[in-house]
């Protein structure tokens, strides 16, 4: 069972520069055509790349929680969108654990995880809740 | 899409989406997450999944193209929520769908109800919320 006193730590996801490259790698694979993509949109669901993944990746490494990431599941995820990405720009990621719990043979990790721009302000909030399974 | 053309009970077009294998794989790519769940069928079967799953984010994927494909306008999209209340599996077939539960004229936002099922009518995203502000 994960100790409720991991509950605040925050990490550091870096910076990410949205690039066409990987916005198209991003549309390609989910399969969504809408040309604004092609001219510098950015999806919503992109927002895993910048907003999500890095802090999340630097959760999954952190040996003191010791996350067990073949038991884990995603659970639920929120999105709020505060403005749209843009390519080309650079967005600072960062991660906290919100709160952990358990129940039944169940932890639950909740992670709030946002995207800055240059000036500071944010462009995406999440909260992800995930879900290990303990044998 | 117009805010004058949405009303509370407006039903958003669905949109239907098979899941391959091979679109799992690109999306753990295109993702970053490239937990062996999603990509080897023996692990996912040794840690009792029963054989790779789809990420929940993808299904999210097919869930906000839903919406912006509907509001013409991706930037309108203000905020997304679910719960992944079931595994997607190669194969298995999803449809997104949702309905307007709220309008406010002052805002110029609404507020819908969304979900996605599989082929068999399960319900694979619940308790869906999805906000765009126009």
């Amino acid at each position: 069972m994960l100790e409720a006193r991991l509950t605040g730590r925050t990490y550091d996801g870096g910076t990410h520069i949205v690039s066409a490259q990987a916005v198209r790698t991003f549309v390609d694979a989910v399969g969504d055509p809408n040309p604004i993509y092609r001219a510098g949109g950015v999806p919503p669901a992109f927002a895993c790349v910048y907003c999500l993944r890095p802090a999340t990746q630097a959760l999954f490494s952190d040996r003191e929680v010791n996350l067990d990431l073949a038991h884990l599941v995603h659970g639920e995820q929120r999105y709020t969108f505060h403005r749209p990405a843009r390519v080309g720009e650079a967005l600072r990621n960062r991660g906290r654990i919100a709160d952990i719990s358990a129940k039944r043979n169940l932890d639950l990790v909740t992670f709030e995880t946002e995207a800055l721009d240059a000036q500071g302000a944010p462009v995406c909030s999440g909260v992800s809740l995930f879900i290990i399974r303990n044998p | 899409m117009t805010f004058d053309r949405v009303d509370v009970g407006t039903e958003i077009p669905p949109l239907m989406r098979a899941v391959s294998r091979e679109q799992i794989a690109a999306y753990a790519e295109a993702s970053g997450d490239k937990n062996p769940i999603h990509l080897d069928d023996g692990f996912a079967r040794s840690v009792g999944l029963g054989g790779v799953i789809a990420h929940g984010l993808l299904d999210l994927a097919f869930l906000a193209q839903c919406l912006t494909d509907w509001l013409e306008e991706p930037a309108r999209l203000s905020a997304l929520s679910c719960r992944f209340a079931a595994m997607v599996r190669p194969g298995d077939t999803i449809t997104c769908g949702g309905r307007v539960t709220a309008k406010d004229p002052s805002l110029k936002r609404i507020t819908c109800s969304v979900w996605a099922t599989n082929q068999r009518g399960e319900r694979v995203l619940t308790h869906g919320l999805a906000e765009a502000q126009f």
